[in-house]
């Protein structure tokens, strides 16, 4: 084994063992279990939204970053707390159009025309989720939700660039419909699993319904209660207007919480 | 780790390190197959005696005039359904009316967002009397990020009335003057090669191609010198061989090499500047017969010319060639201009007029 395959393993598995000594619970870390982060608790992160704890059964989601050019807010509310069922619900509510904008250009990052007529949009994402804890510490969640929008005059603005294109479906579409199966749970000491299959129908006019599944895999590092490093990936396999595609974006995260 | 483990974990890290390589699939084999389609309901198409008909054209996506951003005369993007279909049926009807047994396409559109994802090869096949063809893609990418473009796939294709086969798709070089991002979206040239198989004759070798335009490196001089090298080595083996194609370049003794009328972008690269290409295909003037023959192009210019970017303007060079190491019955060449030379306008299909020929069978 040669020392370049050698170093990031040492690195993980020193850093995980410097945060042995404080054992992470779910509640601490934003997650797609229908569990809440605890009362008070604040989290940010490099790539991934931030969360902040507003009451035992109120999270509120943002990145902000990103919310300066795609202004967001998501809410989860835990409806039902029966130790190991959990159930909540997600909101988010989006403003694409400044986004859109600025992908409106010319050259290089130009993913819409320049001529294209940006509308005012709305986008309004809706989901239950319900979670078990089958083991303790491993928990397994379900989730069915929808995209929907509102917008007013404007071209129409089919952004079909890979990953981007079911997230912003509902903009060509009337309703964009998904499901959602995960697994989160500790792994080994400090090292931390999550596993999620997302599937998205897409009717988007003029075309036939097209979908895309998601298969995204990520490993946490827990570096005590405060700190946290994700590395995994995400796989789109979706049929869309172009033919079936496959994409995966690789992605590193850095997460600290108070 | 198991055998089977350490296999799997081999086949997610090659899918892994080929979908990090190449994400937006815009990569290509050196060679490989060409790829194939047939008209859904098959017409039968009358043996040719002594002679079949040979078209060429530059289809421009099926975008007809509109004023595209790359032309630097206007800013469109993108075409709608509507206005990629009527394009389209203005393009057919030409053919129809030339009615060719065999025509080679460049810029044909078949899932591009600029086209409306429109396969137009698809549409062409099930909207004239072809029954056979090959398509080779030369700007294929999932997205495009760059002025809008999007999803592309658009290039070559060989479209005939009689069996085909043996299609394949042949890399040309890429432009050395770019930096890797760009090249990575870049288009990625190619000859196309296939066999047409008519009723009682010897095979028929057919390759085309579109070469550079814009280079600054020589990559315009490679693809043409390749393109002939594809021809000699066909032909060489004994076989009957047509190349046709957009070769971006004009005849030798062309009267204005530079300053058209339709120059509208203003960067530091004149595309259309010829100057420096007044015998890049003498070579093959030289050892293949031309739809044209070289003396009358040279007595005059004009009534062979094949392109001008603006819609508003006439033809104004000559970009678009068929050659043959056999014979084209003399004076059938024809550059389908107007209704003066070819029986219809041309002006509103294509950025390109089509070029028409009868070649000799032996």
């Amino acid at each position: 084994m040669t020392l370049r395959r050698i170093g990031p393993i040492a690195v993980l598995t020193s850093a995980a063992a410097a945060g042995a000594a404080e054992p992470t619970q779910f509640g601490e870390w934003p997650s797609e279990t229908a569990l809440t982060v605890a009362p008070g608790r604040l989290t940010f992160g490099v790539l991934s939204q931030s969360s902040w704890g507003i009451s035992p059964r109120i999270e509120l989601r943002l990145h902000p970053l990103s919310f300066w050019v795609l202004p967001h807010a998501e809410v989860k509310l835990r409806w039902l707390d029966q130790g190991r069922w959990q159930l909540s619900s997600v909101h988010r509510l989006a403003y694409p159009t400044p986004f859109l904008s600025l992908v409106s250009r010319e050259g290089s990052g130009g993913l819409l025309p320049v001529t294209t007529d940006v509308p005012h949009a709305l986008v309004l994402d809706n989901d239950v989720l319900a979670s078990l804890e089958w083991h303790p510490g491993q928990w397994a969640s379900a989730r069915v939700g929808a995209s929907l929008s509102a917008q007013g005059g404007g071209d129409e603005t089919l952004l079909d660039f890979p990953f981007l294109y079911q997230r912003f479906a509902a903009l060509n579409a009337p309703v964009v419909p998904r499901i959602a199966l995960s697994a989160e749970g500790e792994l080994l000491g400090q090292l931390w699993y999550s596993l999620e299959f997302r599937q998205y129908w897409l009717p988007l006019q003029d075309f036939p319904v097209l979908h895309a599944s998601e298969y995204a895999a990520e490993l946490y590092v827990q570096l005590g209660l405060s700190h946290r490093i994700g590395v995994g990936g995400r796989f789109s396999v979706a049929r869309l207007p172009i033919g079936s595609r496959t994409h995966f974006l690789p992605h590193v995260d850095y997460q600290v919480a108070f | 780790m198991t055998a089977l483990g350490r296999r799997r974990g081999l086949a997610l890290a090659i899918a892994a390190s080929w979908a990090c390589s190449d994400p937006f699939h815009t990569s290509f084999a050196d060679i490989e197959p060409a790829i194939a389609y047939a008209r859904r309901e098959p017409i039968a198409a009358t043996v040719p005696v002594g002679t079949i008909k040979l078209m060429n054209y530059n289809l421009k996506f099926g975008g007809g005039r509109i004023d595209f951003f790359f032309d630097c005369h206007g800013d469109r993007v993108l075409m709608s359904r509507a206005e990629v279909l009527r394009h389209l049926e203005g393009l057919a009807a030409k053919i129809q009316q030339v009615d060719p047994d065999v025509l080679f396409v460049q810029e044909i559109d078949v899932n591009s967002k600029r086209a409306a994802f429109v396969d137009q090869l698809r549409w062409l096949l099930d909207h004239t009397r072809f029954n056979f063809a090959y398509y080779a893609s030369q700007w294929k990418a999932d997205f495009v990020p760059s002025d809008g473009i999007g999803a592309v796939d658009s290039g070559n294709a060989i479209l005939s009335k009689f069996p085909l086969r043996g299609g394949t798709r042949i890399a040309l070089s890429l432009r050395e003057d770019q930096g890797a991002l760009e090249r990575y979206f870049y288009l990625r040239r190619n000859l196309l090669r296939a066999e047409l198989e008519l009723p009682g004759q010897q095979l028929i070798y057919l390759v085309g191609t579109h070469t550079e335009a814009y280079s600054k490196d020589g990559t315009k001089l490679e693809h043409i010198e390749r393109f002939k090298v594809e021809l000699d080595q066909l032909s060489s083996s004994g076989n009957l061989v047509v190349g046709a194609g957009d070769l971006n370049t004009l005849p030798p003794g062309s009267a204005q090499v530079l300053g058209f009328d339709d120059s509208a972008c203003t960067e530091d690269y004149e595309a259309d500047d010829y100057s420096q290409e007044a015998d890049w295909l003498q070579p093959l003037y030289d050892e293949y017969m031309p739809e044209t023959p070289l003396a009358e192009y040279q007595a005059d210019n004009s009534r062979f010319f094949s392109h001008t970017t603006r819609g508003d303007a006439f033809w104004n060079r000559k970009l678009d060639y068929l050659f043959t190491n056999g014979r084209f019955v003399a004076a059938s060449g024809l550059t389908h201009q107007d209704e003066q030379s070819g029986g219809t306008a041309t002006m509103p299909l294509s950025d390109h007029a089509p070029l028409s020929v009868s070649l000799e069978l032996p």
